[in-house]
């Protein structure tokens, strides 16, 4: 038998020791060995070596190496379950975060209605007013403050003795039909205030004028 | 970083063992202890191929049953059990020795005066531990086989100890190494070749 034939073989010999050869190929290195004592020493040699791998002693694990499993496991198992405990503690804040969010918002909401509501009632009459009470409420009482001042600088103004043409202080009813009075007459709390302080209701006076026109 | 399914579904659910794993997945911890019990002893001795002291070797042995807990809850039986433990215990063995030396002089006192006592222990041939004809003659060559077997590259070392001392099949042995049956055919023949020269005295 050649010594190339014999080399190509070699990992196959190791292998067929192994039992992990095919048939074909266990069938050619059974009929190589037939004719090859070389080859078939050297399977003796091969099976040796696997034998005294086989034969190391194997070692015991430790009496402690149980136990330290189980105190490594349990420590694996406490950062696992501080893991699940951080998650569901911000699942928990998360889903008490929707209703105290929800209940934020309607607070919100009605401190915006308180502010706003007032002051868009005020601001009814000026056109464009509601409009800038209702997006902003401080806004809006501030508004509303500015419309009280400009009505009371309105009306007194005219009637301001020094203002006063002649014929209205010889026909004082004519004062009902200035401009300002008529816009004035629409506010409902300048007839509240009227009535508060007993004074005779605007429309009252309006038909006396009329009937005097 | 797993290679693609090499067995099928079936055959793997024929496993005990991946039947056992399915159990701890499925919340059962006495699944994982039956695990741990049956191959926690292959492992240290396996890992000991590799680190050389049983104190390590217990150590990387929980190290990987550690990654087999932490994995359950996204196992996928592909491949038998023992094949997916020792490609984890594969990887922590092989990045143990690629660590720095120094790595191994930080461990506790406690670690160092286990292994004095331990290398004691193991250099006794235990004749309970030893079969049949393939007994060894005796420390002097115990200890020439794991020098020798101390110095081959650690993919051969790998191969040679789950094939010829797990009793693994190539084919799951290379699943292991995650390499061809070609390749751990030729990592044996080539680690069978140096002991056959290194322990030529004692054929």
């Amino acid at each position: 038998m050649s010594a190339r034939a014999c080399e190509a073989m070699a990992e196959d010999l190791v292998a067929f020791v192994d039992g992990e050869l095919a048939e074909a190929e266990r069938a050619l290195v059974e009929a190589h060995v037939t004719a090859c004592l070389s080859c078939r020493r050297e399977i003796e040699r091969v099976a040796k070596v696997g034998a005294l791998m086989v034969g190391l002693p194997r070692i015991e694990p430790s009496p402690e190496f149980e136990e330290r499993m189980r105190r490594r496991l349990a420590a694996v198992a406490g950062v696992d379950d501080a893991t699940v405990g951080t998650r569901r503690r911000v699942l928990r804040r998360a889903l008490w975060g929707v209703p105290a969010l929800a209940a934020a918002a309607a607070i919100a909401l009605v401190w915006y209605w308180s502010l706003a509501g007032p002051a868009r009632n005020a601001l009814r009459a000026p056109a464009g007013g509601g409009q800038v009470a209702a997006a902003r409420p401080d806004r809006a009482q501030q508004l509303a403050g500015e419309h009280e001042a400009q009505a009371v600088v309105a009306a007194a103004p005219s009637l301001s003795p020094e203002d006063l043409p002649p014929d209205l202080i010889e026909h004082p009813e004519l004062f009902l039909r200035y401009p300002v009075v008529r816009r004035l007459n629409k506010l409902e709390h300048f007839e509240e205030v009227r009535r508060r302080e007993g004074a005779e209701p605007l429309g009252r006076i309006e038909a006396q004028a009329r009937s005097l026109g | 970083m797993f290679k693609p399914r090499t067995l099928p579904l079936a055959a793997s659910a024929s496993d005990p063992d991946v039947r056992l794993m399915l159990r701890f997945q499925g919340g059962d911890e006495e699944a994982f202890r039956e695990l741990f019990e049956k191959h926690s002893r292959a492992i240290v001795n396996f890992a000991y191929h590799f680190v050389g002291t049983r104190a390590r070797a217990e150590e990387l042995a929980q190290d990987v049953f550690l990654q087999v807990y932490r994995a359950g809850s996204r196992y996928e039986p592909q491949a038998k059990f023992t094949t997916w433990l020792y490609r984890i215990a594969t990887n922590a063995c092989l990045n143990e020795v690629r660590r720095p030396e120094h790595r191994f002089k930080k461990r506790p006192l406690e670690y160092q005066s286990e292994d004095s006592r331990e290398r004691a222990e193991i250099a006794l041939p235990d004749p309970q531990a030893v079969r049949g004809e393939s007994a060894l003659a005796g420390r002097e060559l115990e200890a020439r086989i794991r020098d020798v077997l101390g110095k081959l590259p650690t993919n051969q070392r790998a191969a040679l100890v789950m094939s010829r001392v797990d009793g693994m099949a190539y084919r799951d042995v290379a699943e292991a190494l995650q390499c061809s049956e070609g390749a751990v055919k030729s990592l044996v023949f080539r680690a069978t070749a140096t002991l056959r020269s290194e322990l030529a005295e004692f054929l």
